[in-house]
């Protein structure tokens, strides 16, 4: 079974199904059976599917990129 | 005077091509330089670029979305150069190692969920203070679901650099949702 690092360094390619069968295979039994992955997964995918859905928001100009460190 | 097309230089430059191509352009400016007057400055600038006789756009080598795209990022990188002074080539000379760094996870972080649209505005900040190749890669890949391959031709690095720079980039902005989720 993959180890955790080993996951980690591949679930980018992982959630855009860019790796070979037998590694997205690996990864997905390693994601049933890890306590500590899973989360790593959805918090990831989330984050992409954030992204995509921002396509088509407004762009907010001149965006501070300190602004939200006091939220 | 009736134009004489013979004086035309051959270009992929049409009206649907301008219509087709202007808001995904736009877009991928904008959100990178977040001005509208310069991102749409730029996106003129790109199409231009096809009508200048130096243009290296070749239709039997791909698409003219792909080289406009790598045209608009070449002139956005630009501009951050430009703008920051600083050199954005070291970005590219990440390799595949730059994938043995763990990425920093604690899985009890990830249970509380904030609503979509604070979501959204913590990771558009969070986009912002990424490196500059980081966030082209980003926003290419994810915002405006380039495919790899296409991505990695428009900025002239490898997809070995680009997945590289995708993970990274990817991986910080998860962090920065994750940060917001614990506030």
């Amino acid at each position: 079974m993959l180890k955790c690092d080993e996951v980690e360094r591949m679930l980018s390619d992982y959630e855009d199904g860019a790796l070979p069968f037998s590694k997205m295979v690996a990864i997905r039994f390693h994601l049933m059976m890890c306590r500590r992955c899973p989360a790593l997964e959805r918090s990831l995918r989330e984050t992409i599917d954030v992204l995509r859905a921002m396509r088509d928001e407004p762009i907010h100009e001149g965006v501070d990129p300190e602004d939200d460190k006091g939220e | 005077m009736p134009e004489d097309p013979h004086l035309m230089p051959p270009t992929p430059l049409d009206d649907a091509t301008i219509r087709e191509l202007e808001p995904f352009l736009l877009r991928l400016a904008g959100r990178a330089v977040r001005d509208a007057v310069l991102a749409r400055d730029i996106v003129q600038a790109t199409f231009l670029s096809l009508l200048e006789p130096t243009s290296t756009y070749d239709a039997s080598r791909g698409m003219v979305r792909s080289y406009l795209a790598g045209v608009l990022m070449r002139k956005v990188a630009d501009h951050y150069r430009r703008q920051r002074r600083e050199r954005v080539t070291g970005d590219f000379d990440e390799t595949a190692d730059g994938l043995d760094e763990r990425v920093a996870f604690d899985p009890s972080r990830a249970m509380h969920p904030i609503d979509r649209s604070r979501a959204m505005s913590v990771i558009d900040r969070a986009l912002s203070r990424l490196p500059d190749q980081q966030r082209l890669v980003v926003l290419a890949c994810d915002v405006e679901q380039m495919d790899r391959a296409e991505a990695a031709s428009s900025l002239g690095i490898t997809e070995g650099n680009l997945r590289v720079l995708l993970h990274r980039g990817r991986h910080e902005l998860r962090k920065a949702l994750e940060d917001a989720e614990m506030r």
